[in-house]
């Protein structure tokens, strides 16, 4: 080998050495940059709590970068003429290999040049690589080493909002707010309560929708609607709790006047039916011991009380009519098992009247998350406020609004006949929809069913309305039909009714449902019984005695 | 290397260090300045020796002279002083029939080393009779020209103090100078050393070590040695950096410099550092012995400007600034 290629070998080697270590390096300190990157934005993340795609986008393109600028640094070379500057420098050569170099690579014919060459030929064979070059273990490694600690212990820090990016998990794309999740916690427990397979099934769709919405599957506007429907799903059920409940109520009306039903007949007032059940138990045990002219008074009122029964109370209309049978007889097994079958028949009414509390409970719960799903969304775009308001969880469509109930066109108390108790059940197999308001059900005076327009109940928890209790109010009040004149135009004949004209204009809506900025709290005070139940008789009893005396249909 | 170049390289060595060791046998404390005499000596160049009156730079030029077996001769610029004191001249001469003739009477530069001493107290225009002799080596009287005897080395001084009466020299004439050296007082222990040696009953002698055939054969030595181009595009680029208002002018440059240093200074440095390498024991230049011969080299070839004369700027300054700014070439 030539003095020439002694230098060049050895630049090569050395240029091969320095390229190396200058990789690990650059790579080291490229990576302790890098890695400043993703802490900081696991560190953002734990207060912004980014979504899953944005993590993997973010880390996505910090990962490209950081690869195209290490295979950049990587694919650099140096020249061997800063490597020979290099060692020139590094060996104190006084740019010995660097003018060598140069002589080699620009030959000139000079014995002073040869000598040079040569001279430095036998330099070269002097100096160690290792000692020029030593392969050291890069200082910014450990400063990568620290963040990646830094980056992994972040992600594996015990917080409740903290997602770890290593387990592929990440902030969901929607996040209920602690109160959202303590609605539909409660919605989830009662439903648990209730106990009905079908219970199971809803609170299975609600957890399901609830997931779709946290991982971005469906929109808070789509979620909003399907709690909705399950919402209603869950209240539909009020109705016919409300209306077994009115049915009770009339039943226990007249129950209440035989001698040996009335304390059943009260608990059943005032819808404990638990109660009401273990006193017809009592009395099939202590059957004998009535007199017959009480036994003779029960099965009559037995009898009359199972006459045209609600819906969901025929059963125990059924078990009335048997007992009745049975003690009008005299037959004293069958009166007792007749009056076993009627406390069961309580016992599994009380319990169907508990479930759809809890059911409606659960409602009101599924309601209070839609509101607030609805509030979050209206507080993001405020376009959408508007809507948001008007279909918001106040309005439970197919739910009878109290304004419904009101309204003059279902009003057939007047028409009515007050005081045939035989009519008394008909207007409950009418429209479910404020049935419980419509004095017509309390024609003839025997319920006492809350006659406020707002179909609140005994039993049906929602409503808190009150129990059935003393006679019922009749309103001699006669809502006159409004006729409006208007003057027929071109090729039209004039309307005479204009009633349909007059109820298109009315707003359908409550006025407690109306678009307002209130916060759910208010809506709900204003929502409540405004005369305590307890109070209810005493004004009944106000007002039927400042009643005028002469009728007036 | 090769044995005939070592041999060559050693021998230049020795007859350096032997001049040097002799001329220090007079000069003491100037170890630098002596080294850089006989360097602007075997570089061809020519030097300007400026310090306070007293020093020995007059004595040092008297030696050198000695040791170096050459023709010496002494001129004592005073403002009287005209070209032809310098130059020589023709003066009519009779011969033995009786005929006249013009004949020229050299002058003191028709020597191998001549002592300009206070150069700066002659007229201009006397000055001027130095010009030609220093870059041409010629002298022309007339319509005759004198080719001088080689080796020609002109020592010149200069009092930095007594500005009153004194011609500062021309640019041209300056850049004409290969160094400016600056002869500071010696150091306390080098006074004793002066004292001792000059007070004593005997003054210590000088060998005359080197005579004009090898000084011009050292010369040789010196220009063969080569240098890379990176290593030239150095002192380029330092020469480059004097130059105000240019791509590689410094801040310094730009703000205190009227013009920057003339190619001469890079080829002053260049020759200066091959010296230095071989004085080194190397066969090549490094950016060290450029960096070396760069204040010497450059310092009288700066102008400065007027902010820069305002400000009583030194050149050195200016040089070391660039010096430490220039990076080193790769």
């Amino acid at each position: 080998m030539s003095d020439r290629e002694l230098i060049i070998h050895f630049l090569e080697k050395a240029e091969k050495r320095a390229r190396s270590n200058k990789r690990f390096n650059d790579i080291a300190i490229t990576l302790a940059i890098a890695f400043v990157v993703p802490v900081v934005f696991k560190l953002l993340d734990l207060y912004f709590l980014f979504r899953g795609r944005t993590v993997v986008i973010f880390l996505g393109v910090w990962a490209i970068t950081t690869l195209i600028w290490i295979l950049m640094r990587w694919t650099g070379k140096s020249s061997l003429n800063h490597i020979a500057g290099s060692i020139d420098s590094k060996a104190h050569l006084n740019d010995q290999l660097k003018t060598a170099y140069w002589f080699i690579q620009n030959p000139r014919e000079s014995r002073w040049v040869d000598a040079q060459i040569r001279y430095t030929a036998n330099t070269t064979g002097k100096l160690r690589l290792d000692t020029l070059f030593p392969r050291r273990f890069p200082r910014a490694s450990w400063l990568v080493a620290g963040l990646l600690f830094v980056l992994v212990a972040l992600n594996f820090v015990p917080l409740s909002l903290n997602y770890n990016w290593f387990a592929l998990q990440a902030a969901p794309p929607f996040r209920l707010t602690e109160e959202e999740r303590k609605s539909l916690r409660n919605a989830l427990e009662l439903l648990e309560k209730a106990r009905a397979a079908e219970n199971a099934a809803i609170a299975e769709k609600i957890e399901d929708l609830i997931e779709n919405l946290e991982q971005g599957n469906i929109s808070v506007d789509e979620a909003v609607k399907q709690l909705e429907e399950l919402q209603e799903e869950l209240e539909a059920g009020d109705l016919d709790a409300e209306n077994m409940a009115n049915g009770l109520g009339q039943m226990a009306v007249i129950l209440r006047q035989a001698r040996s039903l009335q304390t059943a007949a009260q608990q059943m007032i005032r819808g404990d039916l638990g109660a009401a059940a273990e006193q017809i138990h009592q009395l099939g045990e202590g059957f004998d011991s009535i007199p017959p002219a009480d036994l003779r008074e029960m099965a009559e009122k037995l009898l009359q009380a199972s006459e045209r029964p609600r819906s969901g109370l025929q059963d125990l209309a059924r078990a009335f009519e048997t007992t009745g049978a049975a003690v009008q007889k005299g037959d004293r097994a069958a009166s007792r098992a007749g009056l076993e079958r009627i406390s069961q028949e309580l016992e599994s009414l009380a319990q169907q009247l508990a479930d759809q509390e809890l059911r409606s409970k659960a409602g009101d719960e599924l309601g209070d998350l839609v509101e607030a799903l609805e509030e979050g969304a209206t507080d993001e775009t405020g376009e959408a406020m508007e809507s948001s308001k008007t279909g918001g969880p106040n309005t439970k469509e197919g739910q009878p609004s109290p304004g419904e109930a009101g309204e003059p066109g279902e009003q057939e108390v007047g028409e009515a006949p007050p005081g045939e108790q035989a009519e008394a059940g008909e207007g409950g197999e009418g429209e479910p929809g404020g049935e419980a308001g419509e004095p017509g059900d309390n024609s003839g005076g025997q319920s006492d069913v809350a006659a406020d327009g707002k179909g609140g109940n005994a039993f049906g928890g929602s409503t808190k309305s009150a129990p059935l209790e003393g006679e019922a109010t009749i309103l001699e009040v006669q809502l006159q039909k409004e006729a409006l004149k208007v003057e027929a135009g071109e090729g039209q004949e004039p309307q005479k009714d204009l009633e349909a004209a007059g109820e298109q204009e009315r707003s359908k809506l409550d006025y407690r449902n109306a678009p307002s900025n209130l916060t759910p709290a208010q809506k709900d005070l204003l929502s409540q019984e405004r005369i305590p139940w307890e109070s209810r008789q005493l004004i009944k009893n106000y007002f039927q005695a400042v009643k005028p005396t002469t009728q007036t249909k | 290397m090769s044995a005939a170049i070592e041999q060559q390289v050693e021998g230049f060595q020795r007859l350096f260090t032997r001049v040097k060791q002799e001329v220090a046998k007079v000069i003491v404390g100037y170890d630098d300045i002596i080294e850089c005499v006989i360097m602007s000596l075997l570089s061809n160049g020519h030097v300007l020796l400026e310090g306070v009156p007293g020093l020995g730079k007059t004595r040092l030029v008297s030696t050198l002279a000695d040791v170096v077996h050459l023709k010496f001769s002494r001129i004592q610029f005073t403002p009287d002083l005209m070209p032809a004191d310098i130059t020589g001249t023709n003066i009519v001469q009779e011969n033995a029939e009786g005929e006249k003739f013009l004949q020229f009477q050299q002058g003191p530069i028709f020597a191998n080393v001549v002592l300009a001493d206070e150069i700066n107290r002659a007229t201009p225009k006397t000055q001027s009779a130095l010009l030609e002799a220093m870059e041409e080596k010629t002298v022309s009287i007339g319509k005759q020209t004198y080719k001088l005897e080689p080796p020609f080395f002109v020592l010149a001084t200069q009092n930095p103090l007594e500005m009153e009466g004194t011609y500062p020299l021309p640019e041209a004439q300056l850049d004409r100078f290969f160094m400016k050296l600056k002869v500071d007082y010696p150091t306390m222990a080098s006074l004793h050393t002066i004292l001792n040696r000059t007070t004593r009953a005997q003054e210590p002698q000088v060998e005359r070590v080197l005579d004009g055939p090898q000084i011009l054969e050292m010369r040789k030595t010196v220009r063969a040695v080569p240098i890379a181009r990176p290593v030239q595009e150095y002192a380029i680029r330092i020469m480059m950096a004097t130059h105000p208002n240019t791509e590689f002018a410094h801040g310094l440059t730009n703000k205190f410099v009227r013009h920057g240093a003339s190619p001469r200074a890079s080829q002053a440095m260049i020759v200066g550092a091959k010296i230095r390498a071989l004085l080194n024991n190397r066969v090549y230049v490094s950016t060290d012995d450029i960096r070396s011969c760069a204040m010497g080299a450059l310092r009288h070839r700066i102008i400065l400007s007027f902010e820069g004369e305002a400000e009583r700027v030194d050149p050195d300054t200016i040089l070391k600034e660039i010096l430490e700014s220039i990076p080193q070439p790769n």
